[in-house]
Formats: structure tokens, C-alpha cells, sequence
């Protein structure tokens, strides 16, 4: 084996002896390596080979829609004069919420983040509105923080939000935060829904 | 894990750092069977070494409120991981954080639903009892990792200011063992 040298200015880290040599007794398998290996070969065929396939390895019922998978439109609208919403711009002010049905998991492919009715004093980006999409308390990928208008009822838009995974028994719940500065600012109706479809799981 | 039905009960006891930990070896409830029982196989084996895995890196660890990380980690296939542990810079927050870890080769996670951080940390420790500050979180089975062995680490934060948050994988990953043909004859000097 032909021998490295490196330069004496070249910072190569401590020194770690490889744990295994090729000479017999030094570090070889035992029966419980073996025991292991096995286990995984076991647990290989019976991903690569058996009834459960690897993902990318089939259709995916959260890509394509299983023909036993069932389409959900979800709506919800809140006032923003409604008397109970609270402006601090952390409280987040229920919309929608609606029940994954158990046994059932799902995906949204479409949202519609949104306030009904033009020149009702909503800027775009301004941190007035902040829609939060969440599934059990938990807000979803991008989507716990949005402060544009997204799609509506007219023209909903499957966009790059799109794909967001739920699972059996998950209460989903479309919220707003309202910064203070929006209180007497804004007016309308706040729209939004989640499109998508569910699947046995 | 594995059938160990066709081995002596004779076996020698083992020593190791499990044996030796005093963070798991004083859990009450699940050092026998988590440890002695099944993590048996586990221990007397060989060629595996210890390694741990930290996500997100330092510089995606501080997540913005209301939003999350997704972190690839890329293990050995045959690793086992058998614990976790979360920390969090904030834990007033840690409440909010969930967390869930996913074998990307089969899509199985390793939690039924995403976890409450504050069930993996140190931060379940109540007041003033310290039965709970047993690090790591051993779970119940080591998983074993397949196929490409990518695993993916989902940490959302839910809370309205940010939070610095690591969950770490304590893994057995499987040293390669020498191929007489592939690799040339070394003296043992060398090592």
C-alpha cells in the first residue's frame, strides 16, 4: 500500500486508528454480529422484495389519489370586526378546524389564506394578518407564518405550499393573527380553507 | 429484537457503558427491559461502534418562530439507534416544539405523532425530584436503519419567538469488516 504523506502545515485531527484489521481475532464478527446482519438482510427483503415497498417504490397515496382515497373542502370565514378577535399579533384567532377522521391520513394540496372585499385596507406583507395553518398545535411546513394573501374561493391556487401531509385523529385549524395595528385599519371578511384528500392509512 | 431462543443462558455478563452509565442505570422502570433484555444482542456484538448524530447543525439550529427544520442525516445502513435526546437554548418554549424522526427509505417514523419536545428533554424533569434526568431517552427497541439509511429530522416550533433546538440520535453503527480480497495485508504494527 503505497504511503501518504501530508504536509507538516496540513491540520489532519487526531489520530484514529480504524476499529477493524484483517488479521483473524481482531475485531472479526462474532455471532452476534452475524446475528445482526442477518436481521437486517431479513429486514432488506422484506422491503425490496416483500409487501411493503420502499418509498418511491410504488405509488404514493399522498402523491396521486388512491382510487378509495375521498376529496375534503374545508371552509371557514371570520369577521374581522367580530367583537371576540383579539389584536396583539400573537393571539391567533380561529377561522376553521376540522378533524382528520381517524383512520384516515391525508394531504393538503391547496390552501386559500385570505380577506373577502377590496380596499378594505389590507396590505400585503404588512404583518397586519398572519394566517397559521396547524395540525394538532402544530403549524405545518411554511404555512405557520403567512402574511399574503393566498388564493381564494374564485381562484384557489394549488401552489408550492402544496403537500402538506396529515395524519389520523390530527385537528386541523386555520387561525389568524391580527397585529395591533390593524385594529380599526382593516375591514372584511377573512376567508380561508384547505383542499387536499384523505386516504386510508 | 432478535431471537435469542438457540444461546446459552450462560453467556458471559457484560460490561460496557451501559452497565456503567449511571444516567441509565438507575431508570427504575426501564433499564431491565430496555437495556438488559433488548439491547442484549446488541452489546455482545462486535463491530459496532458508538456514534452520534446531531440535527439540526449549529447553523439551522435556531428556528423562527412559527416556522421548522427538516434535516437529512445519512447513517450507515445496519446502524442501530436505540436513544434520543433534545435540547433547547429556551426551555419556557420547549413545549412547543415537536419533533419527529422518519426512516426515509420505508417512510415508518420512529413516533406514532409528532412529539412534544419537552418529552425527550431534560426539561421533563419536575421539581425537585430528578428521577427523570436519565439522558438519553432510551427507546423501547433499537431501530434498525436500511436501504440508504437516510433519516430525517422534522423540528417544528410553534411558539411565537425562536428557539435553539438539537435533537440527538445515539446510534451502534456497524464498523465495515475487513475483505481479505479488497484490502491488502497490514501488519498488525501499524494499528
Amino acid at each position: 500500500m503505497a504511503e501518504i504523506r501530508l504536509p507538516s502545515t496540513v491540520k489532519t485531527g487526531p489520530y484514529s486508528p480504524p476499529l477493524w484489521s484483517p488479521h483473524p481475532g481482531v475485531r472479526s464478527n462474532n455471532d452476534w454480529d452475524m446475528c445482526l446482519a442477518e436481521d437486517l438482510a431479513d429486514y432488506d427483503a422484506a422491503f425490496d422484495c416483500g409487501d411493503l415497498p420502499r418509498i418511491g417504490g410504488c405509488e404514493l397515496p399522498w402523491v396521486t389519489m388512491p382510487s378509495n382515497g375521498r376529496r375534503f373542502r374545508e371552509l371557514g370565514s371570520l369577521a374581522v370586526a367580530n367583537p371576540a378577535n383579539v389584536f396583539d399579533g400573537v393571539t391567533v384567532n380561529p377561522v376553521l378546524s376540522w378533524l382528520v377522521p381517524v383512520g384516515y391520513d391525508g394531504i393538503i394540496d391547496t390552501i386559500i389564506a385570505n380577506i373577502s372585499g377590496n380596499g378594505n385596507g389590507f396590505i400585503e406583507g404588512s404583518g397586519q394578518i398572519a394566517w397559521r395553518i396547524a395540525a394538532n398545535q402544530r403549524y405545518l411546513r411554511d404555512v405557520g407564518n403567512i402574511q399574503f394573501s393566498i388564493g381564494s374561493l374564485l381562484t384557489p391556487i394549488p401552489d408550492t405550499n402544496s403537500g402538506l401531509r396529515i395524519y389520523s385523529g390530527n385537528i386541523i385549524t386555520l387561525g389568524v393573527s391580527f397585529s395591533a395595528a390593524a385594529q380599526g385599519a382593516i375591514s372584511g371578511t377573512i376567508v380561508a380553507a384547505t383542499y387536499g384528500w384523505i386516504y386510508p392509512r | 429484537m432478535l431471537n435469542t431462543n438457540d444461546t446459552s443462558v450462560s453467556e458471559v455478563p457484560i460490561v460496557d457503558g451501559f452497565t456503567h452509565s449511571l444516567s441509565t442505570l438507575l431508570l427504575p422502570t426501564t433499564y431491565r427491559a430496555l437495556v438488559l433484555a433488548q439491547m442484549e444482542v446488541l452489546r455482545r456484538a462486535s463491530n459496532y461502534q458508538f456514534k452520534m448524530y446531531s440535527a439540526p447543525d449549529s447553523g439551522n439550529a435556531t428556528i423562527p418562530a412559527y416556522s421548522q427544520n427538516e434535516y437529512l442525516v445519512k447513517m450507515r445502513p445496519g446502524t442501530l439507534v436505540w436513544g434520543m435526546w433534545l435540547t433547547a437554548s429556551n426551555t419556557d418554549n420547549i413545549e412547543s416544539l415537536y419533533v419527529q424522526v422518519t426512516d426515509m427509505d420505508t417512510g415508518i417514523p420512529f413516533i406514532s405523532d409528532y412529539e412534544i419536545g419537552k418529552m425527550l428533554s431534560s426539561a421533563l424533569n419536575p421539581t425537585p425530584s430528578r428521577v427523570f434526568e436519565r439522558y438519553p431517552f432510551l427507546m423501547s427497541e433499537p431501530r434498525l436503519v436500511s436501504g440508504t439509511g437516510q433519516i430525517t429530522i422534522e423540528t417544528y416550533n410553534s411558539s411565537s419567538a425562536s428557539n435553539t433546538v438539537q435533537l440527538v440520535l445515539f446510534c451502534a453503527e456497524p464498523v465495515p469488516t475487513a475483505d481479505p480480497c479488497a484490502d491488502p495485508s497490514t501488519p498488525c504494527a501499524e494499528y
